[in-house]
C-alpha cells in the first residue's frame, strides 16, 4: 500500500496544495539516503514525509506496512489514493496472469524484475494520484498488476487490458523491459487510456493513444526524479537496449526520429511533423511511428513552460484526456483543438500556457480543428 | 512472414523456402492444417505484436494473442527455420514458399542474418499505400 487507510489524503484536497516547499518527490529521495553524512536530512525529510501523508514513498527501500489485498476485511472501504500492487512470474511461459509473487506491502522476493514493476508500478501511481487526483487507472482504485518474465527471449512489453506485460528481452537487443520506469508508466497510462478517451489503437486515434502513453511515461520518470522539462531526457525506454544497439531510448519525445540508428534496428523512423506522417497498414497503422508528431508537440509546450512538466503541460494533456472533449475516432487536429481548449479552461483565455500549447502544435504542422 | 507492432513499433521479418527444409512434408501437412479463411479478430492489445503471414496463395494477419494452434506452430517454425545456418541459396526458390513481401533471392542472400530489418513503410522506393480501415489517418487538408 501507498497510504495507510487511516491516514488518507482527502480526495477533495490536492497534495499540489499541500504547504510543503520541498516537493514530495524530492523529500522522498532524502528520505532514503543510506549517507551518514545525510542522516539528519534524512531524518527530517522522513519525519515531513509522515506529516503530510507522503510516508508511502519509500521507492520501495522499506517494506509497507498495509497489508495484503488480499487480508484486508472489507475491500470496499479502502480510501482513496490506496495503491494495491501485484506482481506475478509467468516464468517464461505465455500464459497470464502467471504466479503471483509479491502483493501489496510484501517485502522484496529478489527477483530484481519483480522489484522493478513494483516499485514502478508505485511511482506511475503516485504520479496520476498526487498530481492529478486519479485513483488508479480507473480512478476507483483498481489494483495495479503486472506480469513480468514473460515468455522466452520475449522483446516486448504491453498492455493486455487489464494488466501490465513485461518479457526479459532477448539478450541481443533489448535487455528486460522493466529496466525503464518510462516503459511501465507507458504500460499503465494504455490503462488510463482505455478507462477514458478510449482511443481506438489504429491510425490517428492510435498513434494518439500512444503520445498519451509516452507522454505519462515520461511524466512518470520526470515526477519520480525530480526533473524540470530542462533537465529531463525526454526518452522512453531508456536503457532497455544492450551494450551492442547504437541507440538511447525506443523514442525520443523532444527529437522524434533520433532515438536510435543502428545495423540492426536501423534508424528510429518516427517523424516529427505533420508532412512526414506515415500512412501504412503496419503496426496498427503506423501507431508507434507517427505518435512522435504530438509527442513533440508535447514537448514544446513543456519545454516553453519550462519548470515541472507535470504542472502544466502535463495537466492540460491530463484534462484532454479525462475532460470528455475527445471520442475514440479523435484525430491529431480534434485532440489540439481539445488541448487546447483544456489549456484556456485551466489557465485562462490568452494566457501563457494556451500559447505555449498552441506553438507547440504549430512546430509540428497540425492544425486545431474541431468537428 | 513478418511482424510489426510491439513497444517498439518495428517491424521484423522471416522467411522459408518449404521444398528447401528437411521436412517438406511435415510443412505442407501444417499448412493444410491453418484455417487460412478464418481471419481472426484485429488486435486491440497495446504495443502486441501483428503477424502478417503470405503462404501462397494465402495471406494472413494474425494478432499475436491469437496465435494458438497451427497457427502458433506455423509461426514458431518459420522462426527457427529462418535463423538456421543451412538456408538455402537464392538461386533455389521451388514454391510454395511462407515467406515475406520481398524478394526471396534477397530475402536468403545472407545465411547469417535469421531476422530483417525492413522499412516499416514496405520500402523506401515504394509509395505509401493509403490505410483503408482508418481513414481518419491520412493527411488532408483539414488537420
Amino acid at each position: 500500500m501507498f497510504r495507510m487507510p487511516n491516514s488518507p489524503v482527502s480526495p477533495t484536497k490536492s497534495p499540489r496544495a499541500l504547504c510543503a516547499i520541498v516537493p514530495p518527490f524530492l523529500l522522498s529521495r532524502i528520505a532514503t539516503l543510506d549517507d551518514p553524512r545525510f542522516e539528519r536530512a534524512a531524518h527530517a525529510a522522513r519525519r515531513s514525509l509522515t506529516d503530510i501523508g507522503h510516508d508511502h514513498l519509500d521507492h520501495g527501500r522499506h517494506e509497507h506496512t498495509l497489508p495484503p489485498r488480499s487480508l484486508r476485511p472489507d475491500q470496499t472501504a479502502v480510501a482513496r489514493g490506496t495503491i494495491s500492487r501485484a506482481i506475478s512470474d509467468a516464468q517464461t511461459g505465455e500464459i497470464l496472469p502467471g504466479v503471483l509473487v509479491r502483493s501489496e506491502g510484501e517485502p522484496e522476493t529478489g527477483d530484481v524484475s519483480v522489484s522493478e514493476a513494483y516499485d514502478g508500478l508505485g511511482h506511475t501511481f503516485a504520479l496520476f494520484w498526487e498530481v492529478f487526483e486519479r485513483d488508479s487507472i480507473d480512478d476507483r482504485s483498481s489494483p495495479l498488476e503486472a506480469t513480468v518474465h514473460f515468455g522466452r527471449d520475449y522483446d516486448n512489453a504491453f498492455w493486455d487490458g487489464s494488466r501490465m506485460v513485461f518479457g526479459d528481452g532477448d539478450g541481443e537487443i533489448f535487455t528486460g523491459f522493466t529496466r525503464s520506469l518510462s516503459v511501465i508508466g507507458h504500460e499503465l497510462a494504455h490503462g488510463v487510456t482505455e478507462f477514458t478517451a478510449g482511443l481506438v489503437y489504429r491510425g490517428q486515434s492510435g498513434a494518439l493513444n500512444e503520445h498519451v502513453s509516452d507522454v505519462f511515461g515520461a511524466l512518470v520518470e520526470q515526477y519520480a526524479w525530480g526533473q524540470t522539462a530542462g533537465e529531463a531526457s525526454w526518452l522512453v525506454g531508456e536503457g532497455i537496449f544492450t551494450d551492442e544497439v547504437e541507440g538511447n531510448a525506443l523514442r525520443s519525445l523532444r527529437a522524434p526520429g533520433t532515438a536510435y540508428d543502428d545495423d540492426v534496428l536501423g534508424k528510429d523512423p518516427q517523424p516529427a511533423h505533420w508532412d512526414d506522417f506515415i500512412v501504412t497498414q503496419e503496426d496498427n497503422g503506423g501507431v508507434h511511428l507517427n505518435s512522435g508528431i504530438p509527442n513533440r508537440a508535447f514537448w514544446s509546450a513543456a519545454d516553453t513552460l519550462g519548470g515541472f512538466a507535470w504542472e502544466r503541460a502535463g495537466q492540460i494533456w491530463f484534462d484532454t484526456l479525462t475532460n470528455g472533449s475527445l471520442t475514440p475516432r479523435s484525430d491529431f487536429s480534434e485532440f489540439a483543438a481539445a488541448t487546447i481548449a483544456a489549456a484556456v479552461a485551466r489557465f485562462g483565455d490568452g494566457s501563457e500556457e494556451q500559447r505555449a500549447v498552441e506553438a507547440g502544435w504549430a512546430l509540428v504542422g497540425v492544425v486545431p480543428t474541431t468537428n | 512472414m513478418w511482424r510489426s507492432g510491439g513497444l517498439l513499433g518495428r517491424r521484423v521479418e522471416w522467411a522459408v523456402v518449404v521444398d528447401e527444409q528437411p521436412d517438406p512434408d511435415q510443412w505442407y501437412v501444417l499448412i493444410a492444417e491453418i484455417p487460412w479463411n478464418e481471419h481472426p479478430a484485429e488486435s486491440t492489445m497495446p504495443d502486441r505484436y501483428t503477424y502478417e503471414i503470405h503462404c501462397e496463395p494465402h495471406e494472413a494477419v494474425v494478432p499475436e494473442q491469437q496465435l494458438v494452434g497451427p497457427w502458433r506452430e506455423l509461426v514458431d517454425r518459420v522462426r527457427e527455420a529462418d535463423s538456421s545456418p543451412r538456408r538455402p541459396q537464392p538461386e533455389s526458390q521451388p514454391a510454395p514458399e511462407c515467406d515475406a513481401e520481398a524478394s526471396p533471392a534477397t530475402e536468403t542472400e545472407d545465411s547469417s542474418d535469421a531476422q530483417h530489418e525492413t522499412d516499416p513503410l514496405g520500402g523506401t522506393d515504394e509509395p505509401h499505400e493509403p490505410d483503408p480501415l482508418g481513414g481518419a489517418d491520412e493527411p488532408d487538408g483539414e488537420r
